[in-house]
């Protein structure tokens, strides 16, 4: 068709024009989803000319012979532009992938791909032992609590566990130990990753009601090629000090209308040893994931994912507790549509349907010095069940509209064993078949007011409904609350406003309010005699606890400098109801110091900032940097609140060259005294350690990787780390890549 | 044809219907029969709840006069439980029946079993009717009744004011199938006075401590047991899971502390 209008277009010139005009054309795309974008604008800079894509995402356009610079735009993704050369009576191709624009409440982080955003994720990433955990644990103002060397636990701004919102490719997914060693990041390899997707606090709300913030992990998806093509790639690698073996592989088709990738990770780890060279008994793993996806073209405009996720752990130490994990597995399936230019209006339109399984098995059957001189398991399991739709609205150039509603469904039980040598065994209910479902509506408007003023207003209402349905553990809990029906049901709101102004061409602000509610989760308000190693006590949870609210305020300033970029970021939160442990008896026995009860622990208050430098002083040389500092509050305790980070700094440099990067980066903490002392919290020193890591492409594709962690052999350990477990030692590390690039393809 | 199927629907629902309320329900169909006998015109059943054990028995008097064939409500009724070991007697704490029925015309008692039947002897129950319908009375003896062992009774064993030994009789019940959670249990406390004579003791202040010594903690949620009728204390036990416990009860008569006895419970 285009080329019947192009071919008009030309004899209507006639032939004395045409001799000095040619043809651009190409085709946009969306770059996550490689779906064609209907009426994008393609405009070519300082000439009043343009035109716009039609149904398949196709444009074309006439241009005197010459060199031109052209913008696409289209609601909804960031404008890109790009050169081309016209000469006459030919047709140019000008493709355009286009990247959503990421609402400024949420920082995208792209593992691979682009180098300058997450520059420095981008590195850790490419080192063979880097773990999903690690990665979030780059950004500024998160941090991740510790239980050992495995499953670290992210925390945003000292939130985390039910204050957060965890997704993978935005399906919901909850752990099924009830100690929290198994945040769902622990059931993402790092090589498996695409992308991660932070709000922080309420700012970020589609995915979910949530005071502290949200993370989702975006898994590697399969493509489309233009033509048909296959990619591999394998990775070895070892590191020295917990003599960890890990291998990677992943294989992709792409054809244009298709694409299949597989990917899985195996890791195998012993126990490490810390700076004075003591091996730290039982932080060895090992754990192995398999991730498959295909993709396929319905029509040009329309396209089926299906996906499916599994993952594997074995004999997991855990250092801080006196007690392992015999296995932790996830299961997890989703299939989505997705749609784009429906009608004008609706620009992109996704339905996923999702569900997975998680078991999670604590035993102590590898120690020798028993707990309380007796053997225990801990068997958990959560089932859970989702689907959303997702709407995106345009009307015209500058207002935009997201809708999301969606639902799921969940079900936590775990109970405890333990076996008396001589006795009887002794048994309890700790989830007690926790029956929950969550329906939501989320919408948000964005809309440019004046040029470089942007608004974003979005709201978010959940209705969500609990039950505990076990006998045995009602029966528990009815000992407490002898009255209770321990079913409840919850209304929440959230909804924030972000205002963004360009005050000068380089500085950009952001002024943000939020206010965020979470309802308690299933320890909080069902758990039973749940242990808590840092403080030693026993936590029952509380069916009657309000909603925890949240409200925040926040002010982001981006500034660009000519080879680099800078942020501050401050912020305040203020907490009504904020669920806390209180004690309610100090009869200490064998090994806890008595029993604590989840309560509305009244107002709470947390205030921080976040800075961050991204310098590069020469074509090889760049710098990145970042610090974090916050304060909390507990208002009726007089106390600071528990796991709240220090201050924190990290910084990198990287030499990059055409074959080889290398990069000295270093990270480290202030000593944290502004501990929780109602929590039984201690204080933590101070510490720097210093990483070095580099890159080799020895031939096309086969790449080197070496370095050595914590260079300078520092005995430290973090102040979330439970237990107060050091840290490893220096340790160097070493993988090769293989690629089928060196096949020559 | 619809329409009569419809009817004949109809009218099975108001038969079903119909058998429902008119099945009266047997009081009896939920007790166990455990002796019959005659005498004189009277049939006197005894039943129980449960078989007979060490501890609180419930036992039910159904009282049928033989030639009206109806239930006979208006009786005053005594009985005597002994156990006839080899070289003595003795009887057991009891409750009633007296001469009140429940709803369902029968005549409810307590008796608390203090030893088990076997080698060591046998139960027999003496029960003595007046039958206030037909102004006769009427004696009869249930024989050999199987009392089951339990190791829920136990002896508090003090010396009173003169230095006398004094023996209450203590049976702890409603703990047979315990549940993690709160169970409801009844302490009974006689007097040995006689080896005839056992008169409740109804002015103790009791205190429940439960303990899992494996784990070296209690438990949240208990009640003291609280006199209500006949010997009996009622109090609540919160177990917070499966395993071994002891529950200890400790005793004190006004300031007088007398002693404390523990229990085991094993599920």
């Amino acid at each position: 068709m285009q080329s019947i209008s192009r071919i008009i277009i030309i004899l209507l010139l006639g032939g004395n024009l045409a001799a000095q005009t040619g043809i651009v054309t190409g085709q946009v795309i969306d770059h996550a989803t490689g779906l064609p974008l209907v009426g994008a604008n393609v405009m070519v800079r300082d000439f009043n000319l343009g035109s716009a894509t039609d149904l398949s995402g196709r444009y074309s356009m006439m241009l005197q012979t010459g060199s031109f610079q052209i913008t696409c735009s289209v609601i909804g993704y960031a404008p890109t532009t790009s050169g081309v050369s016209v000469t006459t009576n030919t047709s140019s191709a000008l493709n355009f992938e286009l990247k959503p624009v990421t609402i400024e409440s949420k920082h995208l982080i792209h593992i691979q791909g682009n180098k300058t955003s997450g520059h420095m994720l981008g590195h850790l990433q490419q080192t063979n032992l880097s773990t999903t955990e690690n990665l979030i644990g780059m950004i500024e103002g998160v941090s991740l609590i510790s239980r050992g060397s495995y499953a670290q636990e992210p925390s945003i701004r000292g939130m985390s566990g039910g204050r957060m919102n965890i997704t993978i490719n935005g399906m919901k997914s909850f752990g099924a130990c009830t100690d929290r060693m198994d945040p769902i990041t622990s059931y993402v390899e790092a090589d498996a990753l695409n992308s991660i997707e932070i709000g922080k606090g309420a700012l970020s709300i589609q995915n979910g009601s949530t005071v502290g913030g949200s993370l989702n992990l975006t898994m590697n998806q399969p493509e489309y090629a233009l033509k048909k093509l296959s990619q591999w790639h394998i990775k070895g690698g070892f590191d020295a000090g917990s003599k960890e073996r890990k291998l990677t592989f992943s294989w992709n088709k792409k054809t244009p209308g298709s694409g299949l990738s597989f990917s899985g990770a195996y890791r195998k780890a012993e126990d490490y040893a810390d700076a004075r060279g003591h091996i730290i008994s039982f932080t060895g793993f090992e754990k192995m994931g398999l991730n498959l996806g295909y993709k396929k073209r319905l029509n040009p405009k329309s396209q089926l994912l299906v996906e499916l996720v599994s993952d594997d752990a074995y004999d997991i130490g855990y250092s801080a507790l006196p007690m392992d994990v015999g296995y932790a597995r996830l299961r997890m399936a989703g299939i989505s549509l997705k749609t784009s230019g429906i009608t004008p209006h609706i620009l992109n339109a996704e339905w996923k349907v999702y569900g997975n399984a998680i078991d999670h098995w604590m035993d102590d059957s590898k120690r020798e010095i028993l707990f309380m001189d007796m053997h225990m398991d801990m068997p958990g399991f959560t089932r859970t069940a989702g689907s959303y739709v997702d709407l995106l609205l345009g009307r015209n150039q500058s207002s935009i509209l997201k809708l999301r509603s969606d639902y799921y469904w969940t079900s936590s039980y775990a109970d405890m064993v333990m076996y008396p040598v001589g006795s009887s065994p002794m048994e309890m209910v700790t989830w007690p078949g926790v029956k929950r479902w969550n329906m939501g509506q989320f919408m948000e408007y964005q809309a440019l007011i004046l040029p470089g003023l942007n608004i974003n207003l979005s709201m978010r209402y959940d209705l969500f409904h609990s039950k505990a349905t076990n006998e045995m553990g009602q029966d528990e809990l009815h000992i407490f609350y002898p009255e209770n029906d321990l079913e409840r049901m919850d209304h929440l709101l959230s909804a924030n406003a972000h205002l963004a102004y360009n005050i000068v061409d380089k500085w950009r602000s952001i002024l943000s309010v939020a206010s965020g509610q979470r309802i308690p989760t299933v320890s909080e308000a069902y758990g039973y005699y749940l242990y808590n190693p840092v403080d030693g006590y026993l936590y029952l949870g509380n069916p009657d606890l309000p909603v925890e609210t949240s409200r925040q305020i926040e002010w982001q300033n981006n500034l660009k400098t000519s080879h680099g970029s800078m942020s501050l970021n401050l912020y305040l939160y203020r907490f009504k109801h904020y669920i806390f442990g209180q004690v309610m008896s100090e009869d200490a026995f064998s090994y806890a110091n008595g029993w604590k009860r989840y309560i509305d622990g009244g107002s709470a208050q947390i205030k921080g900032l976040e800075w961050s430098l991204l310098q590069r002083f020469s074509q090889r040389f760049i710098f990145q940097g970042g610090m974090s500092y916050e304060e909390s509050r507990l208002d009726r305790f007089q106390d600071f609140l528990p796991l709240i980070p220090p201050l924190e700094v990290h910084g990198s440099l990287t030499y990059e060259s055409k074959r080889f990067w290398l990069q000295l980066d270093t990270h480290g903490a202030a000593a944290q005294t502004n501990n929780s002392k109602v929590s039984g919290e201690n204080s933590t020193p101070a510490f720097l350690i210093i990483n070095l890591k580099g890159e080799l492409d020895i031939l096309p594709g086969l790449k080197l990787n070496l370095g050595v962690n914590n260079l300078t052999n520092q005995l430290y350990h973090e102040h979330l780390d439970w237990g107060d477990i050091y840290r490893p030692g220096r340790s160097g590390f070493v993988s090769l890549t293989l690629n089928n690039g060196i096949l020559g393809q | 044809m619809k329409l009569h199927l419809l009817l004949f629907a109809l009218m099975g629902l108001l038969i079903l219907g119909c058998e429902d309320s008119n099945n009266d329900s047997d009081p009896t169909e939920e007790l166990i029969l455990i002796g019959s006998a005659t005498e004189n015109g009277l049939s006197i059943d005894l039943y129980v709840d449960q078989i007979l054990k060490v501890g609180l028995n419930k036992l039910y008097f159904d009282l049928t006069d033989l030639t009206s064939e109806d239930q006979v409500t208006e009786a005053q009724i005594t009985q005597k439980p002994i156990m006839h070991m080899e070289t003595m007697n003795h009887s057991c704490p009891v409750a009633g029946p007296g001469s009140a029925p429940n709803s369902d015309g029968l005549f409810e008692s307590e008796v608390v079993f203090i030893m088990a039947s076997g080698m060591m002897g046998t139960w027999d129950d003496t029960v003595f009717v007046e039958n206030q319908e037909t102004s006769t009375s009427h004696q009869v003896v249930f024989e050999d009744l199987t009392v089951a062992e339990t190791n829920m009774k136990k002896n508090l064993v003090f010396n009173d004011a003169d230095s006398n030994q004094v023996i209450y009789i203590v049976t702890l019940n409603g703990l047979e199938a315990p549940k993690v959670g709160v169970n409801d249990l009844i302490l009974t406390v006689h007097k040995k006075q006689t080896m005839m004579s056992f008169p409740e003791v109804a002015d103790l202040s009791i205190s429940i401590d439960p303990q899992m010594p494996d784990m070296g903690h209690g438990s949240e949620g208990n009640v003291n047991p609280v006199y209500s009728e006949n010997g009996k204390y009622e109090g609540k036990v919160a177990f917070s899971m499966t395993g071994y416990w002891t529950i200890d009860f400790s005793f004190s008569q006004g300031s007088e502390e007398l002693g404390t006895i523990q229990y085991a419970v094993n599920f």
